[in-house]
C-alpha cells in the first residue's frame, strides 16, 4: 500500500472491509467521493456480503453503505457508485 | 397457542379431510395409510424435536413479530446465527428420520417472501409486506406446516408460459374479482404437500411482462375448494403394504411428494402476495432457490450421517472394519458429508441482513452447497454399497426368514461376524438398500439432484456471481499483464548460444 492510500484527505469517514474478493475497486471510489463535509459514514464493501458493515445492506443510522454493486441495498453500476454516494452524503 | 405435539398434528391433519388419490383411488384414511403413514411420522418429528428440552436451542426460535416462542421452522431468520441454527437444525431432523422432513420448504417460502414482498411494495406501492406478515403470525402461532410450491409442470421447457400450448402447466390467474383471484394450473414434485396445513404457491421462473397472469404468489389452506393431490410413487413403496417391518428398512420414517391441482381455487386478496408484478418473480425464484440450496447442506447431511454409520455396521457385521480400504472409504464418505455441512454453514455465516430487515444466505456459496449435493451424496451412496455387498440388493424376503423350513437356512447363510444376529445385518443392509435405492433415495439421490433447481441452475448462479474480472485482474497483475517489457539481454559475443540454447543455459544454471 502506498502513503496516499492511507492518508484520507476527505471529511468522509470510509471504514473498509478486508477486502478478499472485491467487485470495485474501493480505493478508487473513496478516492473519488467529493468532499462533502458531513459526519456520515461510508461503509465500503467489496462485495454484496457486506464486511464492512457487519454483514448489513441497508442502515439508516449507521451511513452509507456500499456493498459490491449495492449502494444501500439497490443495484448500481461500479462507475456510478461515486455519485450515488455523493447523492446520499447530501442528502 | 404454541407449540403443539405431534398428536396435535395428527389430529389436525386428519381433521384437513385433504383430497388425496393414490394409486387411482381416493385415499380418506390418509394418516393411517401403510405408504403415507411413514411420512406422516418424519413431520410429526418436527413437532416432536421442538418438545425436547436437549433440542429446543435448534428447534425453536423467538418470533421477531410477537416475541413469542415458536417452532424454527416459522421463523424469519433474524441472523446469522439463525441461519446457521436452521442448517444444523436440519442435519439433526435428517439424523433422527433417515429420510426428508419435509417442513423446509415452507420456511425457505416464507423467507423469501419476506423481504420481497417488502421490496415490491417499496417499488410498487403495494401492500403485500403487510399481508404477509398477519399471515406469517397466524402461521407462527398455530404451529402450522406449510408446503413451498414452486415448481409447475413447464410444458415445454423451451417456451415461456404465456407461450404454452396449454396454460395451465403453469399457474395462474384465471379471473380477479373485488374479493380476491382464481387460480388455476399445478405444482409438480410437492415434498410434504399431503402433509400440510397450508400451501404457499410462488412462480417457478423469471418472467416478461407478457406472463402478468403467472407472476402470482399466494396462500390457501391445503384443504381449499378445488385443490386436490396425486401421490407421487417412490421406489419399492409397495413393500411397506407388506406385513413386515424388515424389508421396507426404515419402517418408521420416509419422504412424499405429490402433484398438486389447483382446479379454479379462489384465494381472498388478504392471501396474494404477487399480482403481476413480473419484475420481482425472479427474485422471488432465486431467493427460495438460494434458502433451499442453503437447507440441502443440512437435511442431507443429517441423512448421509445415516448411511455412514450403516455402512460402518455393515463392515463391521461382515467382520472387515479394520481392513484399511474400508477405513478409508469411511473416511472419504466422511469427508464429503462434512464439505456439505461446511458449505451450509458457509453460505450462513456470510449471509447479509436484508432491506427488510431479515437475514438472508450467501447467494454464491449456496450455489456451492447446492451444486455439490448433485454429487456428493451419489459418491456417499456408491461407497456404501461397496462396503454393504451385494446382499443388500438380493436378500431374500422377511417372508423367507420367517418361514420354517426356509428361515434356518437363510438365517445359517446370511450370517457374518459371529456375535451378531442374522436379523440385524439383515436389517442393516435394508436400510442401506432403503437409502441409496428404495423409497428414501428419492429424497436422498434425486431430490439431491433437482430439488431447488437441477444442476445447470447453480451452474448459472455460480456464473453470474464469480466475480470473474477480480479474478483477471489478479492474474494480470502477476504476469505482468500490459507492462512494458524488458527483454533479456543479448548473449555474449562468442557465447554462441542461439535463443534455444539461451533458454536451456538459463534453465540449467538455476
Ligand atoms: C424429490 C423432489 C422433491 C421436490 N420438492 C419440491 C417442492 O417441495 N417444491 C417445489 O416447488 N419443487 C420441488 N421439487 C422440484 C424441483 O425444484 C425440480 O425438480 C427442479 O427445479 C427441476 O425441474 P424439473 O424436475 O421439471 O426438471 P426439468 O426442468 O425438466 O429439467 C430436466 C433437465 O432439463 C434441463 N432444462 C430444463 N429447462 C431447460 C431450458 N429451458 N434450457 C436448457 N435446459 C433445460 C435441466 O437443466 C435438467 O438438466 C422437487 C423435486 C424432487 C426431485
Amino acid at each position: 500500500m502506498t502513503p496516499a492510500d492511507t492518508t484520507d484527505p476527505r471529511p468522509v469517514d470510509v471504514v473498509y472491509c478486508g477486502g478478499c474478493n472485491p467487485e470495485i475497486d474501493r480505493g478508487a471510489i473513496a478516492r473519488e467521493i467529493e468532499p462533502a463535509g458531513g459526519d456520515k459514514t461510508v461503509l465500503l464493501s467489496g462485495c454484496a456480503r457486506a464486511c464492512a458493515s457487519d454483514h448489513q445492506l441497508v442502515d439508516e443510522t449507521a451511513g452509507i453503505i456500499v456493498a459490491g454493486r449495492l449502494v444501500d441495498g439497490v443495484p448500481t453500476a461500479p462507475a456510478d457508485i461515486p455519485a450515488a454516494i455523493a447523492r446520499r452524503l447530501e442528502e | 397457542m404454541g407449540l403443539k405435539t405431534p398428536e396435535q398434528f395428527l389430529q389436525e391433519l386428519t381433521d384437513l379431510h385433504l383430497n388425496i388419490y393414490l394409486m387411482g383411488q381416493k385415499v380418506d384414511d390418509y394418516v393411517n395409510h401403510p405408504i403415507i403413514r411413514p411420512s406422516i411420522n418424519s413431520m410429526a418429528m418436527t413437532y416432536e424435536l421442538a418438545l425436547q428440552p436437549e433440542y429446543a436451542d435448534l428447534m425453536t426460535a423467538t418470533s421477531h413479530i410477537t416475541g413469542r416462542t415458536i417452532n424454527r421452522f416459522t421463523h424469519i431468520h433474524q441472523s446469522r446465527e439463525d441461519l446457521a441454527k436452521k442448517v444444523k437444525m436440519q442435519r439433526l431432523l435428517g439424523q433422527k428420520t433417515g429420510s426428508c422432513f419435509q417442513r423446509c420448504v415452507g420456511m425457505d417460502a416464507i423467507n423469501a417472501l419476506y423481504s420481497v414482498t417488502y421490496e415490491t411494495d417499496k417499488a410498487r406501492g403495494t401492500d403485500y409486506h403487510e399481508r404477509f406478515k398477519k399471515y406469517l403470525v397466524y402461521l407462527q402461532d398455530n404451529d402450522l406446516v406449510a408446503d413451498g410450491a414452486m415448481t409447475d409442470p413447464k410444458g415445454d421447457r423451451s417456451l415461456a408460459p404465456h407461450e404454452q400450448a396449454d396454460p395451465d402447466v403453469f399457474v395462474h390467474v384465471v379471473e380477479k374479482r373485488a374479493d380476491g383471484i382464481v387460480v388455476r394450473g399445478a405444482k409438480a414434485h410437492q415434498t410434504g404437500a399431503c402433509n400440510s396445513h397450508e400451501v404457499i404457491v410462488m412462480p417457478t421462473v423469471a418472467m416478461r411482462p407478457e406472463d402478468a397472469d403467472f407472476a402470482v404468489s399466494f396462500s390457501c389452506p391445503a384443504n381449499a375448494e378445488g385443490i386436490y393431490y396425486i401421490y407421487g410413487r417412490q421406489s419399492c413403496d409397495t413393500r411397506k403394504l407388506e406385513d413386515n417391518t424388515l424389508d421396507v428398512g426404515n419402517a418408521r420414517f420416509g419422504g412424499q411428494e405429490a402433484l398438486m391441482v389447483f382446479d379454479d381455487v379462489f384465494v381472498p386478496w388478504e392471501n396474494v402476495y404477487l399480482c403481476g408484478e413480473t419484475e420481482f418473480s425472479g427474485a422471488l425464484v432465486e431467493r427460495f432457490a438460494g434458502f433451499h440450496r442453503q437447507s440441502y447442506g443440512g437435511c442431507k447431511v443429517g441423512v448421509g450421517d445415516v448411511l455412514i454409520g450403516a455402512s460402518a455396521l455393515a463392515a463391521d457385521y461382515n467382520g472387515v472394519p479394520k481392513a484399511s480400504h474400508i477405513k478409508d472409504k469411511l473416511i472419504e464418505m466422511t469427508h464429503l458429508n462434512e464439505t456439505l455441512f461446511s458449505c451450509g454453514l458457509a453460505c450462513s455465516y456470510e449471509g447479509v441482513e436484508m432491506p427488510a430487515g431479515n437475514y438472508q444466505i450467501d447467494m454464491l456459496l449456496a450455489n456451492v452447497c447446492k451444486q455439490n449435493v448433485t454429487r456428493f451424496p451419489y459418491e456417499i451412496a456408491r461407497l456404501a454399497e461397496d462396503i454393504a455387498g451385494g446382499l443388500m440388493v438380493t436378500m431374500p424376503a422377511a417372508q423367507d426368514l420367517a418361514d420354517e423350513k426356509i428361515g434356518p437356512i437363510v438365517e445359517k447363510y446370511l450370517a457374518g461376524q459371529c456375535d451378531v444376529p442374522t436379523i440385524d445385518r439383515m436389517r442393516v443392509l435394508r436400510l442401506i438398500e432403503n437409502l441409496t435405492l428404495g423409497t428414501a433415495a428419492v429424497g436422498y439421490r434425486t431430490e439431491s439432484m433437482h430439488g431447488a433447481g437441477s444442476p445447470q441452475a447453480q451452474r448459472i448462479m455460480i456464473a453470474r456471481q464469480s466475480n470473474m474480472e477480480h479474478k483477471k485482474a489478479l492474474a494480470k497483475e502477476l504476469a505482468g499483464v500490459g507492462k512494458p517489457w524488458d527483454p533479456p539481454k543479448a548473449a555474449a559475443p562468442g557465447g554462441g548460444a542461439g535463443p534455444d540454447d539461451g533458454e536451456k543455459a538459463k534453465g540449467d544454471a538455476e
